[in-house]
């Protein structure tokens, strides 16, 4: 009879569980939506043949297909000079593009069309942009910080300079590809955004319009169906982005010598240009642009003591959300075997693939019984809804540190007669933990700028991004850009704790 | 081939997979305890992957692995896992721990082979001052020179009463001497201790000096097993007989 380990039974019960809340939070509201058109398939089927849905998502895919063609180039180069080159202030201009992917899409429309009255197609288009370039360049430096100087040597004895940047291009690509799949699954889920910047002028409509209309007609069939084809192409970005994230090496070593940067030369004062021009449309200008419309300090500081209870309720909310997610995908990631990995990151992108509208409806199906109605009317609800939408978002920088650690550092304390428990708590935690802690933010702050989801929500209407829109579609314009710098100066809030703490600098872990 | 022996290690019929390849092949050999096995082959033949079996970090296919008596793995079934095994493993490089200090590595191995808290503190200077890191005990292994992280890591591979020692080519990135003299130390070491050592080289002065058998795998076939005279006396392949031709 085989003899079991003490302590494996208790990571694989660990394993066990962690996977169901996983599941429970996760997948399990967008599957229960999914379930809808199934059980109605005429109705899925009229909302699949509608020419109206093709023309919204096509509309939805070109808007994603220009956002990515000026962030890939834009976002991996401006990786490559922070991450690779002796530019000046390396973690200032990494916090300021950071800074503009934790702020929601709707708070850069808000301060775009208070300072420049910008609307349409060009507005959509720089607003997403702005914030799917520091998508992909962060996942992209945090691929260039596993360069090695052998690596780099190798490169410059092949072909100088520049072999070296397109090499070392080349090695950012998994985690570009990443940035782009991801703000990809924002852009083409989008709901919010395009509406408000569309509100004067010509409308655009995008998918997410269909989705929410067959919701207000009481169809939820048809609203699931409706939102089936941008998530399928969610899905397929993510898998293989995943494909080229999977297949990188371990840098976590005791020995790891990273490359030496580049000097830039005579090529400084243009990257430097460069560098302000995009930190300022992607960061320093909605802040201004949002402090000039708020008129005085003074009606900021009324907007936020109004809305008290809803920015105590927002960060409640986001920090239990955040933690739960990373602390879910902590565990499945370090305990269950690395052929159970690739099915957990299939569980994860789920409910991020799926539009925020088709999870916010199978929240409703999911939540609102009668004896759930404590969880459905509270915070409960709108944790889970975040928990499990940016699962990923927690995991990714997770799995990415994991997979730069040596596996023989943990095969090494096994058999130095370490558990696989104690192993994960000795060894692989302590080196995870600015992954873990980067993981946390990101999590934290996409709970936090959550908007599209809370719409749907009962619950969801405490949250300071739902008290913005509703500004936003009761056109209450006294107080929108107080409340959007409010809004902004909370949802930069993680970005000051990860700044705090080194997490934005590139580190190895 | 030595007959089966119940106090030292009894490989049968080891069969192991890494995806699609058969990495090794109905493997069988037995080894006393105390003796110092030198393990060679071309790359690829499957000798790293025959120390990772033994010490339960792959699980096999087929076949038996028994220690001292006791079951190991049985075809698929990982018996005793890799933390109750009690083997000390040096991997070619070292997976030293990075975020540990040298003292925190021999606290950190001791705490896991189950020393009592009050004995912990000063087993670890006796380990470290025994292989002469005792005033390093703050470093980190990034700190360290290479022979400095060598002897570190046969400090965790040792800590505790080790009793099967597997070198996976431990000294590969060192100059000639200091390989050599690591080898000569480690090999004391684990003589004064009793242990047996598994050792991967492709160096055959370390078969000359340390080796009372050397096994000899080729594509995951054990072809030949016995001392260094008997292998250069009657070579079984072109590989065995290029290895100890011009060495006496």
């Amino acid at each position: 009879m085989t003899r079991r380990a003490p302590g494996n039974g208790a990571a694989e019960g660990l394993t066990l569980a962690a996977a169901l809340v996983a599941f429970l939070i996760g997948p399990l509201p967008v599957l229960v939506a999914a379930g809808d058109a199934l059980l109605a398939p005429g109705e899925a089927w009229n909302a699949l043949a509608d020419p109206l849905l093709w023309r919204r998502t096509l509309s939805s895919a070109a808007i994603t297909a220009a956002v990515l063609a000026l962030a890939l180039p834009a976002g991996l180069l401006a990786a490559w000079v922070l991450a690779r080159t002796d530019v000046p202030w390396p973690r200032a201009w990494t916090a300021l593009l950071a800074l503009s992917l934790f702020l929601p899409p709707l708070v850069h429309a808000i301060s775009w069309v208070s300072a420049w009255r910008l609307s349409g197609f060009g507005a959509i288009l720089l607003v997403h942009g702005v914030v799917a370039t520091p998508f992909v360049a962060l996942l992209a430096m945090r691929s260039l910080a596993s360069v090695s100087r052998a690596q780099h040597d190798t490169l410059r004895l092949l072909g100088g300079t520049r072999a070296v940047l397109l090499g070392e291009l080349r090695h950012a690509w998994p985690g570009a590809s990443a940035g782009a799949a991801l703000a990809a699954a924002f852009v083409l889920s989008d709901f919010t955004t395009a509406d408000f910047l569309t509100s004067v002028g010509p409308k655009i409509t995008v998918a997410a319009d269909s989705i929410y209309a067959h919701h207000l007609g009481l169809r939820s069939g048809a609203a699931a169906a409706a939102g089936l084809p941008a998530a399928l192409a969610v899905l397929a970005g993510l898998a293989l982005a995943a494909r080229d994230l999977l297949r990188r090496g371990s840098s976590i070593r005791a020995r790891f010598e990273p490359a030496p940067r580049l000097e830039l030369g005579r090529a400084r004062m243009p990257v430097l240009l460069g560098l302000a021009l995009l930190a300022g449309a992607a960061s320093v200008a909605p802040f201004a642009s949002l402090a000039l419309s708020a008129g005085s300090p003074a009606a900021v500081v009324r907007a936020a003591l109004k809305n008290l209870d809803s920015i105590t309720f927002t960060f409640a909310t986001a920090a239990a959300s955040a933690t739960l997610g990373v602390a879910l995908a902590t565990i499945l990631l370090a305990l269950a075997p690395r052929l159970s990995r690739a099915a957990l990151f299939v569980l994860a992108c789920v409910p991020l693939a799926a539009s925020p509208l088709t999870s916010g409806i199978g929240l409703i199906r999911v939540w609102n019984q009668p004896e759930l109605a404590w969880a459905y009317t509270g915070a409960t609800v709108v944790i889970c809804a975040t928990a499990g939408r940016y699962l990923l978002i927690g995991a990714l920088p997770v799995a990415d540190g994991m997979a730069r650690i040596d596996a023989g550092l943990v095969d090494a304390a096994r058999l130095a007669g370490a558990a696989r428990l104690a192993a994960f708590g000795s060894i692989l935690e302590p080196l995870l933990r600015p992954a873990i802690l980067v993981g946390w933010c990101l999590a934290f702050a996409f709970a936090l700028r959550e908007t599209d989801a809370f719409v749907m929500l009962r619950a969801g209407q405490s949250a300071l991004a739902s008290r913005l829109y509703a500004n936003v579609v009761f056109a209450r314009e006294d107080e929108l850009a107080a409340l959007a710098l409010v809004f902004a100066l909370v949802c930069a809030t993680p970005l000051l704790v990860l700044s705090a703490t080194h997490g934005l600098r590139g580190s190895r872990a | 081939m030595s007959a089966p022996s119940p106090a030292g290690l009894a490989v049968r019929e080891l069969g192991v997979r890494l995806g699609s390849r058969q990495v090794l092949s109905a493997v069988s050999f037995d080894v006393n305890p105390g003796e110092h096995v030198v393990i060679m082959g071309p790359s690829g033949a499957g000798k790293s992957t025959l120390l990772r079996a033994i010490a339960g970090l792959i699980a096999p296919v087929a076949g038996s692995i028994q220690w001292e008596g006791a079951s190991w793995s049985s075809g698929h079934d990982l018996r005793v896992p890799p933390e109750r095994r009690g083997i000390g493993m040096i991997a070619q490089d070292l997976a030293l721990w990075p975020h540990l200090t040298v003292r925190e590595h021999a606290l950190t191995t001791l705490r896991w082979r189950g020393f009592a808290l009050d004995e912990r503190a000063a087993e670890a200077e006796r380990l470290l001052a025994w292989v002469g890191l005792a005033g390093l005990a703050e470093s980190r292994p990034s700190q360290l020179s290479g022979g400095e992280a060598q002897r570190l890591a046969l400090v965790r591979a040792m800590a505790g009463g080790t009793r099967l020692l597997l070198l996976d080519e431990p000294f590969t990135a060192l100059d000639l001497p200091l390989r050599r003299a690591l080898g000569r130390e480690s090999a004391a070491i684990a003589r004064e201790r009793g242990a047996t050592v598994l050792h991967v080289t492709h160096d055959p002065a370390d078969a000359e000096r340390l080796a009372s058998r050397v096994l000899v795998l080729e594509a995951g076939h054990l072809v030949q097993f016995g001392t260094v005279g008997a292998l250069r006396a009657r070579p079984a392949t072109e590989f065995t007989q290029a290895l100890f031709a011009g060495s006496s």
